[in-house]
């Protein structure tokens, strides 16, 4: 936020906001604050008390977005008395994407699809070859872990240590005809569609070329996702009959959550799921892209340095039971577990600019969270290895069995620079911070002489419990109150000294 | 500091040794601080009186909400030179424009078109420039507020409470992410409970002698054997399952003809199903029919 701006420039405004958040994160609706303390600080006038929802609340995030968009409207209406026109709950509002299927006149599309050439949309696409997939934990061990390894013939990607790579999943060619077949759409899927709308609607990575209603649901249509309350909300509209109509209704209201809560997120039931059993559904095409969610690319860790157009990823397989007699199986991983060697997909990199310190190092990657370390560790390896100054990282590791899931295990003793402490939870081993905790010498020696910690893994109590041991280390090592360690800890975060980076 | 401020011309300038510790003061007053922090300026704004015809002439468009109680507005212009907006005289008779004739106890003020050009034109350049300066990746020319700058305890927190579901008027059971609490386990237990049933169910099918129905039958005798020395390798630790006698069948064998169950709505999906419904988790079907292996996806 820029400092030079008057204290009144926005004095002639009112305004309100509303911030999204998870409470399990400690910096939780943060930037929501900072933005509502600098639009008062700048002049503008709070028009109804602000809201920070918490997805960690028994209602979930969007029972605060309720509460609070009836302040809003409730004071618009006082505010507007008389000049407010309320548009009745039947009426379903004009569609933000114009969709057209040219029909007559035209020919239709192979029902054989590509994904590889998409439009409309600024980020750098690039096709890559599947290399390999394999499966990095023990047959028998209950989560499956993928290393797949893509390569780029063109060698254009570039990518450093730090950064993710966006993978963008696809529907079961299996689920899309049987979306088709419920809809009753067999005769119009397979010719060209125009999607019109404003650019920021349109999905990240654009969309795929050759549009047709088939590789609209194929490429862009979240239809193997959880419903959000919001196509409830569009879907009982096109319901004809009446049960139907007024359950799917039900569904959609804020004071109906437990029901929705019982019938889509706990048993994680999918749109498609939905739509199979309200046989009376049938969603206008124009009003698609209003009723369901687009699927969005997903992000995964880089694993490994730079070279020659090749990208490895560590990905931990999503699979597991509800209530619904279908085992549920995350989109990108079902997606990818249908992928050969050979098969062509697209990515694109994100950079993250994760400036490593110029120093030893403190490595922590639990579980998946190792991927990202290993991109580092390889760096400093190579460095070593090329005549140039590298450092001296100390590794935690945390898996449950060693002959099961230690993930790259067997590459760590090759690695220069690099003394690795493991932890096999299962096998009496305990978790990183007991490890930490252990080597607290090393790690203050390390922290206290300017060296830097570099932390990665899942979010939840991990990240919490690893900076409390980090905090009783500096203090006991340092002799500093709580006060000072808390304050010292902010400043490794402000040099980039501490780096967390969970999800 | 205000002193200071309401002592410059419109865009005078203050220069000297300037703390750097009064920067926000100086901000809060109004003045803009150079890059360098070498001087403070008060903004140049539209002279008062070229916004007074303008804003008399009726055009417009935005409401601007004051401190100060409407009486005080008329010696506004003249009393507080301090402000580098002017300030205009709440018209006797409004235009009638729709933004003006809404009722609000509020004192408001109007921006003239004039003046809402100037704050726009003065935003977008400022904007603009901010932007630039960030695509390069340097922050050198322009300077960023630091968070505690931003004084984020005097927002206060956040009043508004998620709505609740006034339906069952319970909460929310739901089991975190890494639940120690039990709830977990409950929930676990109740899953399995409504499997052991409805394979019990599927099973009874099975005797109706489809081919399907068998390889249902074949599938579950299988995973249940499996699940055995599953259980025998952990330290013989037992899961209890529960068996269903043939007359607890025929209450919930829906394959039987006419039969819907006591709510008629275990044939639809699971959104009409009662909470004890045994069909809980299986896709709807039509009553009467064999349920297909199929409709029951791949992984029964």
């Amino acid at each position: 936020m820029r400092r030079n701006l008057p204290p009144n420039l926005l004095e002639h405004l009112k305004f309100s906001t509303c911030g999204l958040g998870d409470s399990s994160y400690a910096m939780y609706n943060l930037a929501i604050r900072k933005l509502h303390a600098r639009l008062k600080q700048l002049g503008a006038q709070e028009f109804v008390d602000r809201a920070e929802c918490d997805e960690q609340s028994p209602e979930g995030q969007e029972a605060f977005y309720d509460s609070w968009e009836r302040l809003i409207f409730d004071a618009l209406k006082k505010k507007y008395s008389g000049k407010v026109v309320e548009i009745p709950d039947n009426v379903v509002l004009d569609p933000i994407h114009q969709i057209t299927i040219k029909q007559g006149g035209f020919k239709k599309y192979s029902t054989e699809l590509t994904a590889l050439e998409r439009q409309g949309s600024e980020k750098k696409l690039t096709t890559v070859k599947v290399d390999s997939l394999d499966r990095m934990t023990d047959p028998e061990h209950f989560q499956e872990v993928l290393h797949v390894v893509l390569s780029d013939d063109t060698q254009s990607l570039q990518y450093a240590a730090g950064d993710t790579v966006s993978l963008y999943p696809e529907n079961d060619p299996k689920d899309v005809q049987s979306f088709i077949n419920l809809q009753g759409w067999n005769d119009i899927s397979d010719y060209p569609l125009i999607i019109n709308c404003p650019d920021h609607m349109v999905p990240e990575g654009g969309w795929v070329k050759d549009l047709t209603l088939r590789s609209l649901l194929q490429y862009h249509l979240d239809v193997a996702s959880v419903p959000p309350r919001s196509f409830f909300q569009m879907a009982w509209h096109f319901a004809s009959d009446e049960r139907e109509m007024e359950k799917l209704k039900e569904l959609g209201e804020v004071e109906e959550s437990e029901q929705l809560y019982n019938y889509v997120n706990r048993p994680r039931r999918s749109i498609l799921e939905v739509i199979q059993e309200f046989f009376s559904l049938r969603i206008p095409i124009e009003q698609l892209l209003e009723v369901i969610p687009v699927i969005k690319p997903r992000l995964f860790s880089i694993c490994n340095l730079q070279r020659q157009g090749t990208v490895e990823l560590a990905v931990a397989v999503v699979e597991y039971k509800t209530i619904i007699r279908r085992l549920r199986q995350g989109l990108c991983t079902s997606w990818l577990k249908r992928q050969k060697v050979n098969n062509k997909i697209v990515v694109s990199i994100n950079q993250n600019n994760l400036k490593i310190p110029d120093t030893d190092m403190v490595l922590v990657g639990p579980g998946t969270g190792i991927a990202p370390v290993r991109a580092i560790v390889q760096l400093n390896d190579k460095m070593i290895r090329d005549g140039k100054a590298g450092h001296k990282y100390l590794l935690f590791t945390g898996h449950r069995y060693r002959e099961k899931d230690y993930l790259f295990g067997h590459e760590w003793p090759h690695m220069k620079g690099l003394r690795v402490i493991d932890s096999f939870s299962r096998q009496a081993g305990g978790y990183v911070q007991d490890t930490i905790w252990k080597n607290k010498d090393e790690v203050a020696r390390i922290l206290n002489n300017g060296g830097g910690l570099y932390l990665c893994g899942s979010s939840g109590k991990m990240p919490t419990q690893v900076r409390i041991t980090v905090e009783e280390i500096l203090k006991e090592s340092n002799n500093w109150d709580t006060e000072t360690v808390k304050a010292e800890l902010l400043k490794m975060e402000k040099e980039k000294r501490f780096i967390q980076e969970t999800w | 500091m205000e002193l200071l401020y309401s002592c410059l011309k419109a865009g005078g300038k203050f220069t000297g040794l300037l703390p750097n510790n009064s920067q926000i003061l100086a901000i809060q007053a109004g003045f803009l601080i150079s890059d360098d922090n070498k001087s403070w300026t008060k903004p140049d704004r539209v002279s008062s009186s070229v916004g007074i015809t303008t804003g008399g002439t009726g055009s417009v468009s935005i409401l601007r909400r004051t401190t100060k109680p409407a009486s005080a507005s008329a010696n506004d212009s003249s009393s507080s030179p301090a402000s580098f907006l002017p300030k205009f005289k709440r018209l006797s008779s409004p235009p009638s424009l729709t933004d003006t004739s809404v009722s609000d106890t509020d004192s408001e003020k109007l921006l003239s078109e004039e003046e809402k050009k100037q704050k726009l034109k003065f935003l977008k350049v400022e904007y603009d420039d901010g932007a630039n300066a960030l695509d390069d990746g340097e922050d050198d020319d322009v300077q960023m507020l630091d968070d505690s700058e931003l004084l984020l305890d005097t927002i206060g927190a956040p009043t508004v409470q998620p709505v609740q579901c006034t339906v069952t008027g319970s909460k929310r059971r739901r089991a975190c992410k890494d639940c120690t609490c039990g709830l977990k386990e409950i929930e676990e237990a109740e899953e399995a409970r409504q499997k052991s049933i409805q394979d019990s169910m599927l099973s009874r099918m099975a005797q109706s002698a489809n081919r399907e129905a068998e390889e249902i039958e074949a599938r579950i005798q299988q995973r249940e054997k499996a699940a055995k020395e599953k259980d025998r390798k952990n330290d013989g630790v037992k899961k209890t399952v529960i068996r269903f006698t043939a007359d607890d069948m025929t209450e919930i064998d829906f394959t039987i003809e006419g039969k819907t169950g006591g709510c008629n709505s275990c044939s639809l999906g699971d959104a009409f199903r009662c909470d004890s419904c045994p069909f809980l988790g299986l896709p709807a079907f039509k009553p009467g029919q064999v349920v297909t292996i199929d409709s029951f996806g791949e992984d029964i």
